[in-house]
């Protein structure tokens, strides 16, 4: 007999009084039944899990009008939200934020710790658990000695240790490289085989398609479309959707000549690394004897696996990297591995890290008086500029300050921009609105190395990619190494 | 069914104690930095100066706690948590900074209340961290031997209280910043 | 899980009963011997764990402020020495002998706690064996996770600052606003997920988690060690005042 595992029927949610996110929102979800809902982001996708999880209304001053069920607790009761655990798993979409016990045991136990088990009887389930995820070597150390991939599998050993009859995944593959999609994959199939319910919220649904037995998508808090598996294996639904913002569609789908007839060949060389090895303290090197140049106007994929080194290598060419041997060149000097001065500029994914001013117009003031760029010109570049003047930077939308990071990065006047990661957590039309910005930064002749390892910054922007695999950096064919990137996740 | 929480509850949710211990770490490292500028500075600067000039980092986590977290008790654990931070993870003061801290974060704490914790904008705010300066002037004379005349020991206390209401002050309007 | 003999907590209470005792001494005789026991065997463990270099300089810096407090607020009494532009009197060596004696007691103490454990048994002992409310050591651990991932967003502030030709850090109140808004914007964020993903985990209903190891001889050997050195303070200051 096939039971209905989460039942959730919202007719209206929101974050203020008499705002409405969410409207008439149904799904359900049986055991062994993988259910997905895709949309764009700001589409109510994330509100909807937190509002089925209890978690709006309870925990974030939200309200709710509906009814949910999860098993037989209802989590928008404050007495049925302190027992929701009990029968739900959660993955959360950044591992790192995830993440709140300082030890992958402590990680795990703390679930276990809250039902009441006894201690020693948590600890050697949480062994196995840990076991399981191919964690147990580590399970004593701190959880920031673990890769981005370690992080991924912790969060996924915790959310299953007490063998919940629900699993919810929100984006899990949005912080994650392509192996570690892979392993998401596999843990989701599993989910499945144990006979559990599982609900993911992701836009990037291609990644899981073959698994998914019905697709909700929904756009400005409605659901506008639900998808049965047969639905999912035809074409023509498939295209429909995709035209809905949905990522469904792999790559060597989409047509190969459009993306291989816009590439770019660059103008002088602005950027030129000749034999350029780096390690950590005392440890062998991360990459060795690496070489390539950046032509002006370019923009370059800087590909590999967390952990492969891109990071390091963006930090070594701004001198940010202390530790290696080579000589890097620009236009305006040689470097022996030291600071380029501001012929190239770091920007990290993060970009609050980048903000000093209490409002975009200082922010974009003080970047022209240090930039030397005029400041109604940086103006003119930021779309918002009008409404949003006043606002501090931190408190724009995370597409509009990665927008406003990189047009300070820009403002310095750099030959080079260094974007690292720039398009994780983007949705779909938030990457092609990043991608306008990098057309226009790029018609001035700024070139761009980007480190990567989302394929579609390589379909639909990268001129060029560097693949930087074992230590050693190579060039291929951007699309090439796109398929590459999507089958690893698994995606054919 | 409409299911809401119209009033802020006084319980402490996850969310706050993670954000507790976000201004425990901030603090925690601050506060063990402060140890090598006071000393610098009250070389140079006299007693007085050195507290106008320092003391106010000290108390900075209650201020910063408070203005985030906005729940009764959240200046004294926030300064409390921060100063337990820093005797873990540096043994300067060892374990007589948690008794500071403490001491400080009640102090501060009283600030909000005698606003009834209505209000946890810039005046109540202020008050708090000019409050942390007493029991830190107290402890000093207890344990450091930092004791002077009546008028010395005033002058004291309305220095680390100014520097207190100072920082606090900054970490209020830092927080104002932030999207939530 | 096998760890040594003892519960962390255990060194905890003999390290806040050490400094209590810093607070209660008022004099040299009182503080002399545990000064010396602890600061002996603090900063002997303590240079396997953290570092002599470190230890010195903490020192140093420590030695340096007693002095210069003694000088400004404890010069009385008869003069010492006459440098001409200062009079060294009589007051300064007693209250310069005292801070440092507490000083010894206190960051000595606090190092065989710290050398002897690790943060994160601590805080697990802490809330287990000495009953601290959950959520308080739930905020301690959560902010010892957190401690290394702030320490990155320090390092990439500081680099987004250089590329902007800003100064990383100076004690100016604007600069240090600048500076802590991003690590609190970051941090905010990151504590929003992390208290969801607390409490969809039943931090809620968290109840204490007893411990049901019972003392052990390392136990009693440190309370052995606590009362020894508490008794010898009193006793010595007694003899010393008697005769």
């Amino acid at each position: 007999m096939v039971l209905v595992v989460l039942q959730a029927n919202v007719s209206e949610a929101g974050y203020v009084a008499n705002k409405a996110v969410l409207h008439n929102v149904e799904v359900n979800v049986s055991d062994g039944e993988v259910v997905a809902i895709a949309g764009p982001s700001g589409s109510g996708k994330t509100t909807f899990l937190l509002t089925a999880l209890g978690v709006l209304n309870n925990l974030l001053s939200g309200w709710v009008n509906g009814r949910v069920r999860i098993d037989d607790i209802d989590p928008l009761d404050p007495l049925g939200f302190q027992k929701i655990f009990k029968v739900s798993g959660v993955v959360l979409q950044d591992p790192e934020k995830q993440l709140i016990m300082p030890t992958p045991i402590d990680e795990v136990m703390f679930i276990l710790e809250n039902l009441g088990v006894d201690v020693e009887v948590a600890s050697r389930k949480s062994m196995e658990y840990l076991n399981m995820f191919g964690l147990s070597n580590k399970a004593y150390e701190h959880v920031e000695n673990l890769s981005g991939g370690e992080k991924r599998r912790l969060s996924l050993a915790a959310s299953l240790v007490h063998e919940p009859n629900m699993v919810f995944l929100d984006e899990p593959t949005a912080s994650v490289d392509p192996w570690g999609v892979k392993e998401v994959k596999n843990f989701i199939r599993n989910v499945k085989e144990r006979g559990k319910g599982v609900l993911i919220i992701e836009h990037k649904v291609k990644y899981f398609i073959e698994l998914i037995d019905k697709l909700y998508v929904i756009n400005e808090g409605s659901i506008i479309k639900v998808l049965s598996r047969d639905d999912l294996n035809d074409q023509a639904v498939l295209k429909e959707v995709r035209e809905l913002g949905v990522d469904v569609t792999p790559i060597h789908e989409v047509d190969r000549r459009d993306v291989s007839n816009a590439r770019y060949v660059g103008g002088d060389v602005v950027l030129e690394v000749d034999g350029l090895t780096c390690w950590y303290d005392g440890s062998s090197p991360i990459f060795k004897d690496v070489s390539f140049e950046v032509r002006s106007g370019e923009v370059v994929a800087l590909v590999g696996s967390n952990g492969s080194g891109k990071t390091t290598l963006l930090k070594a060419l701004s001198g940010f990297h202390r530790g290696c041997s080579g000589v890097i060149k620009t236009k305006d000097g040689v470097s022996q591995s030291g600071k380029l001065g501001r012929s190239v500029f770091y920007v990290h994914q993060t970009p609050d890290y980048m903000f000093v001013e209490s409002s975009v117009e200082k922010e974009l003031l003080q970047t022209s008086r240090f930039g030397g760029v005029d400041l109604n010109t940086l103006k003119s570049m930021f779309p918002w500029f009008n409404e949003l003047r006043d606002l501090p930077p931190y408190k724009l939308s995370l597409g509009q300050r990665r927008w406003l990071s990189t047009l300070i990065a820009w403002g310095f006047k750099p030959r080079v921009l260094l974007l690292d990661e720039p398009t994780a957590g983007l949705d779909l039309y938030l990457m092609r609105q990043f991608k306008e910005l990098v057309g226009l930064l790029k018609r001035s002749g700024t070139s761009f190395l980007i480190a990567t390892h989302d394929p579609r910054v390589l379909v639909e922007f990268a001129d060029r990619a560097l693949v930087l695999k074992g230590g050693r950096l190579y060039e291929d064919d951007v699309f090439k190494v796109a398929l590459l990137l999507e089958s690893v996740a698994g995606v054919y | 069914m409409s299911v809401g929480s119209r009033k802020r509850s006084v319980r402490y949710t996850g969310i706050d104690l993670a954000l507790l211990a976000v201004t425990a770490v901030v603090s925690g490292v601050i506060f063990t930095a402060n140890w090598t500028f006071y000393y610098v500075i009250e070389a140079f600067a006299g007693p007085i100066g050195a507290r106008l000039l320092t003391y106010g980092l000290w108390f900075i986590g209650a201020p910063l706690a408070a203005s985030l977290v906005r729940k009764p008790g959240s200046a004294l654990l926030g300064e409390f948590l921060g100063a337990l931070v820093e005797t873990l993870i540096a043994p300067q003061g060892g374990i007589t900074n948690a008794i500071y801290g403490f001491a400080q974060g009640l102090a501060s704490e009283v600030g909000y209340a005698v606003f009834l914790y209505r209000s946890w904008s810039l005046l109540p705010t202020a008050l708090a961290g000019f409050l942390a300066g007493i029991p830190a002037v107290a402890l000093d004379a207890i344990l450091f031997e930092v004791v002077g005349t009546p008028f010395e020991m005033t002058l004291w206390v309305v220095a680390a209280g100014l520097s207190g209401l100072i920082y606090a002050v900054i970490a209020n309007l830092a927080v104002k910043n932030l999207r939530r | 899980m096998a760890r040594a003999g003892f519960k962390p907590s255990s060194l905890f209470i003999y390290s806040l009963t050490m400094a209590s005792l810093a607070f209660i001494g008022r004099s040299v005789e009182f503080l002399l011997i545990p000064a010396v026991v602890n600061g002996v065997l603090g900063f002997g463990l303590g240079s396997r764990k953290i570092g002599l270099k470190l230890l010195v300089a903490l020192m140093i810096i420590n030695v340096w402020g007693a002095l210069i407090n003694a000088v400004y607020f404890s010069n009385v009494g008869t003069t010492l020495l006459d440098l001409g532009f200062i009079k060294i009197n009589s007051g300064v060596v007693k209250a310069f002998l005292m801070v440092s004696l507490r000083f010894f007691l206190v960051v000595g103490s606090t190092l065989i706690m710290l050398s002897l454990s690790n943060a994160r048994d601590l805080i697990k002992s802490l809330e287990s064996d000495l009953r601290i409310p959950s959520s308080v050591a739930f905020s301690l651990a959560y902010a010892f996770r957190l401690f290394p991932l702030m320490a990155r967003d320090f390092k990439e502030i500081s680099i987004a600052r250089e590329e902007r030709g800003l100064k990383t850090f100076t004690l100016n109140p604007k600069h240090l606003k600048t500076l802590l808004t991003p690590l609190l914007s970051v941090g905010y964020e990151r504590a929003l997920w992390a208290g969801i993903s607390s409490e969809v985990r039943g931090l809620s209903s968290r109840r204490k988690v007893r411990s049901n190891r019972n003392l052990s001889v390392g136990d009693l050997l440190i309370f052995a060690a606590l009362s020894a050195q508490v008794l010898t303070a009193f006793l010595t200051e007694l003899t010393l005042r008697l005769f």
